[in-house]
């Protein structure tokens, strides 16, 4: 479903994508995996519109998305949580959950999302800076599952957060993929994505430098981990 | 010196929220455009003056009265912001703020050289409506409706805006916008048209102003200038970034204004300078700013 072909990405002069190759199929769960610095969140950017300069294609649904702006890619029907997760602090946090438009049906109802993160309706008045950086967590990705993309971009979702909410994520993306949805999830752990994703990419230094199916993740976890640097 | 008149100091200070409405209305408008577009915006004032003219042009051409240019002077002030921000100042967005500043000042100094050429550098006469004459009496003080109805309208006017930028989902957008653009567009909104409008929108509430002003104000092309002057201190006090804080702020230097007018005439117009030194000296964010 996006297919991605010979990116390039700068920061200003700094050169850091260096013609990366991926496929994303469409309903699977794939992931990044690679070091600090290695390009992942600039690869998160550039799908969402958001870098300046680019080369190549990313063809999602047969339109090239580097010739659209981060809204029009938002209306396609893909998604972001953020590394930083970009809670807007002049909001409240129920302002922050409803701040996405709708851009498709089949969102997540919101009392299912306040059923899956139930500190988000307790603190539903409070400012969406007052929450802590775990619950900031579940608000970023709990505002992007009622918009009814169908594509979503999740940059370290599960950084900093206690295992059960860890764990309550890993079955929120298991859910949301037995929905069909599309997800692109970039993690340091590898052991957290070991039986959520079907595809494995591996980046280093702006490159795609290896690939595998789920079936062999397992096999290869020496490879990875030295990859990750773990 | 001082001569203590309570009477004439409440009189003072109720005429000087006459004076406190317009600096809300105008200095509310800066608040939003320079929240959102990060753009100091020195034609504020000039939008203030054409709103008056545009008032009295709708009368002497199309025999249009007051209540009509209320409705109508913002649709086209807000539709004239619109062409500004679409053929000049969204080019500017990447730039240091400073030359949004430098390109209104440029704006407002042609467009008051414009009007001067065009209808000369005189007051033109605009009148009170109709049914707005006549004065209500305070006990203290005979108070014309129209000052009433500018203060009262004025007052609800920005609380409005207020209202909407606060409790809105739609201020909400624009709230988030001003948090972090990039990531408000990365949801599927469209910021760029969004910054159309609210130039618009603040700039036709200028306009909104100078209708307001028309009939008690001198018509003529400095009066945006003279006015924006103050306006740009009452945003210094009230630190820019709060919508409330510049309504407050707005009001209240009106009524000290208002004040010092009865106690100490001489002070009065370089009142409101005394205590934008006197903030900026212990408060330099202004009273109701946030720390950068
Ligand atoms: N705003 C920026 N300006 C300049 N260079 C940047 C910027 N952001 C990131 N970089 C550089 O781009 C490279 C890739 O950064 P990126 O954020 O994509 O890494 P990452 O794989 O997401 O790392 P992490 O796991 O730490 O989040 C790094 O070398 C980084 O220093
Ligand atoms: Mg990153």
């Amino acid at each position: 479903m996006l297919e991605i072909r010979d990116l390039n990405a700068w920061y200003g002069e700094s050169h850091v994508l260096h013609g990366l190759d991926m496929d994303i199929p469409e309903g699977k769960v794939v992931t990044l995996l690679g070091r600090n610095g290695a390009g992942k969140t600039t690869m998160m950017r550039t799908i969402m519109g958001l870098m300046g300069k680019t080369t190549g294609t990313l063809t999602y649904q047969g339109v090239d998305l580097l010739k659209l702006r981060p809204d029009q890619i938002a209306r396609r029907g893909i998604a972001l949580c953020p590394e930083d997760r970009a809670i807007f602090p002049s909001l409240s946090v129920q302002e922050n959950l409803f701040l996405p438009p709708i851009i498709a049906k089949g969102g997540m109802e919101i009392d299912h999302i306040y059923k899956l993160f139930p500190n988000i309706r307790e603190r539903a008045s409070s400012r969406g800076t007052q929450l802590s950086g775990g619950e900031q967590q579940m608000l970023a990705i709990a505002r992007i599952l009622r918009t009814g993309a169908r594509f979503l971009l999740l940059d370290e979702p599960t950084e900093g957060l206690a295992p059960v909410i860890v764990q309550q994520i890993a079955r929120t993306i298991k859910e949301i993929k037995a929905l069909g949805y599309t997800i692109l999830l970039v993690e340091q752990n590898a052991r957290f994505v070991e039986d959520l994703a079907d595809i494995h990419y591996l980046i280093e230094n702006g490159a795609i430098v290896d690939r595998m199916e789920a079936a062999e993740f397992a096999a290869n976890i020496d490879r990875v981990d030295k990859l990750l640097g773990v | 010196m001082f001569d203590i008149n309570i009477n004439l100091i409440l009189g003072q200070m109720v005429l000087g929220m006459v004076n406190g409405v317009f600096y809300a209305i105008l200095s509310l408008g800066l608040a939003i455009i320079f929240g959102l577009l990060g753009v100091i915006n020195f034609a504020h004032g000039v939008f203030f003056m054409l709103g008056a003219f545009a008032a009295y042009m709708l009368g002497e051409t199309l025999g249009i009265g007051y209540w009509g240019a209320l409705v109508l002077v913002p649709v086209m002030i807000g539709g004239l912001g619109l062409v500004v921000e679409v053929v000049l100042i969204r080019h500017l967005y990447k730039l240091d703020h400073l030359y949004g500043l430098l390109l209104t000042l440029g704006l407002a100094l042609f467009a008051e050289g414009a009007i001067r050429i065009f209808f000369g550098p005189q007051g033109l006469p605009y009148s009170i409506p109709d049914n707005m004459r006549g004065a209500v009496n305070l006990g203290f003080m005979f108070l014309p409706y129209y000052r009433a109805w500018v203060v009262v309208f004025g007052i609800v006017l920005c609380f409005a805006t207020w209202f909407v930028i606060e409790m809105t989902p739609l201020g909400a957008k624009l709230r988030a916008a001003t948090d972090n653009p990039a990531m408000v567009q990365a949801f599927g909104i469209n910021v760029p048209v969004m910054l159309t409008l609210t130039y618009a929108a603040g700039v036709a509430l200028a306009g909104v102003g100078g209708v307001m002003a028309a009939p008690i104000m001198s018509v003529d092309p400095a009066m945006g200038t003279n006015i924006v002057i103050v306006v740009f201190a009452v945003v210094v006090i009230g630190g820019m970034g709060s919508i409330l804080g510049s309504i407050l702020t707005g009001l209240g230097l009106g009524l000290v204004e208002g004040f010092a007018k009865a106690v100490f005439p001489e002070a009065s117009s370089t009142v409101i300078f005394a205590v934008m030194v006197v903030v900026l000296v212990l408060r330099p964010r202004g009273l109701f700013g946030k720390m950068a």
